[in-house]
């Protein structure tokens, strides 16, 4: 390893609770670009590169689902960086005909316009029917009522050579709900991005292959006090396009147990050298793990419905090195300041003031 | 398979570090069924009993064969 050396990084904003940056449509994509360029490696999640039809891709930015990451941040699975994925597209029967003619037109389209490899194509043999849930948190969740026939499908095109899969479920419109107006003025959490998450965990567990949702939805009536966060999920038919721009190059995902020895190529937990999180989501499942790594954690301002704070996590309380692991920044600005200090070698101490003078040991 | 979104509140001992306690959580919430999506959603001090509740969100894959879930616990 030399200094200029990448700094592999993991950016997490967590999917429906509302983050006043990530939590709309793709609005953490700047932040995203941000951390890899100056981490030269970044490995995060659909819910930051996802747009609607708005999408970046970035070569050093490795697109890896929240059920995939947590077991990369646990170490039970590798990255493998690829070339090009082939994109299974799994349709819920419960798309009306338009709606899914509009799904398969947007696929069409990545293959003749941005050289996508997709397929093949397949509908489940029924509705898989979503519920939406919020919790008392204020976070959206949800569950399906058909996960046997979603997971059927998805068998299905994983044995016809998919080696990831994009999933459309018809979600339920909601475009007179108060919560939708709120979403769409800024003010509110996506009520719909936690099912998602929990349809694409479901998939992942079952298949180790890259998955991603999309929510197949009717198009909403103009509202002349859209928040440009929401933007990109206005100016189309469909969400599916960033979904599949993602999953075309999502790295291979490598079980640890299936492994003799590590590959050079592969992306291990033990790679990273810090993780970014919002102050307030600390109680995630891949943060606890690189937290019990000493992982250096960069903990970001950037509000939401949770308050799960470095102080309510026993954080402030570490000491030594342990806390030394924990820096804080007031923006994604300031974060990638301090993984371009890590990745170089400055001492953070050195770029704070006042600065303290160095103790001696002492023998006691 | 159905799943299942519960909430739940656990007691976080005192004596438990950060560093023990994702496989505290996970020990916790498989007495309910498989833990897919999980997070802790708020920790609050409760002084007169001297303890921190953790509250969590989950949704929990069930195996119906296996009869579990925080709706057959609670039955």
């Amino acid at each position: 390893m030399t200094i200029t050396d990448p700094l592999p990084t993991l950016l997490i904003i967590p999917t429906g609770i509302g983050c006043s940056l990530g939590g709309y449509a793709g609005d953490a994509i700047p932040a995203a670009r941000l951390l890899a360029s100056a981490s030269e490696c970044l490995i995060t999640h659909p819910n930051v590169m996802n747009g609607g039809s708005l999408y970046w891709p970035e070569t050093c930015i490795q697109y890896v689902e929240g059920y995939s990451l947590n077991l990369f941040a646990a170490g039970e699975v590798f990255l493998k960086p690829v070339r090009q994925q082939k994109v299974g597209l799994l349709l819920d029967a419960g798309l009306e005909s338009d709606l899914k003619k509009r799904h398969l037109q947007v696929a069409d389209g990545c293959v003749a316009s941005l050289g996508l490899n997709i397929g093949p194509v397949i509908t489940t043999e029924r509705a898989i029917q979503i519920n939406l849930k919020k919790g008392l948190s204020g976070s959206s969740w949800g569950n399906i009522e058909e996960p046997d026939i979603l997971l059927r499908a998805a068998e299905k095109l994983k044995k016809a050579g998919a080696t990831a899969i994009a999933v459309v479920t018809r979600f339920p419109d909601d475009s007179d709900g108060l919560e939708t107006k709120l979403y769409r003025q800024g003010n509110g959490v996506d009520a719909i991005a936690g099912v998602e998450a929990v349809i694409s965990h479901f998939l992942v567990k079952h298949l180790l292959i890259p998955c991603a949702h999309a929510p197949g939805l009717a198009p909403l009536p103009i509202d002349y006090d859209l928040d440009p966060r929401t933007s990109g999920e206005e100016i189309g038919y469909t969400f599916l396009q960033s979904v599949l721009v993602g999953l075309s190059r999502a790295p291979d995902l490598i079980c640890k147990s299936a492994m003799q020895t590590k590959e050079h190529a592969l992306l291990s937990n033990t790679d990273l050298g810090a993780v970014v999180v919002p102050q307030g989501a600390l109680g995630g499942e891949a943060v606890l793990s690189c937290i019990e790594r000493y992982i250096p954690l960069i903990v970001v301002s950037n509000q939401g419905v949770l308050n799960v704070s470095s102080t309510k996590m026993r954080l402030d309380c570490l000491s030594g090195d342990t806390n030394n692991n924990i820096l804080y920044a007031e923006n994604y600005l300031e974060a990638a300041g301090l993984i371009t200090a890590l990745r170089h070698g400055i001492n953070i101490k050195s770029l704070r003031r006042p600065i303290d003078c160095l103790k001696e040991l002492n023998d006691e | 398979m159905n799943l299942e979104f519960i909430e739940l509140d656990l007691v976080w001992p005192s004596k438990l570090g950060i560093f023990d306690l994702k496989d505290y959580i996970l020990s916790e919430l498989k007495k309910y069924g498989e833990p897919l999506r999980w997070a802790i959603t708020s920790v609050t001090t409760h002084s007169e009993k001297k303890i921190q509740l953790i509250s969590l969100e989950v949704v929990l894959i069930i195996n119906q064969d296996k009869g579990k879930g925080i709706n057959s616990e609670l039955s």
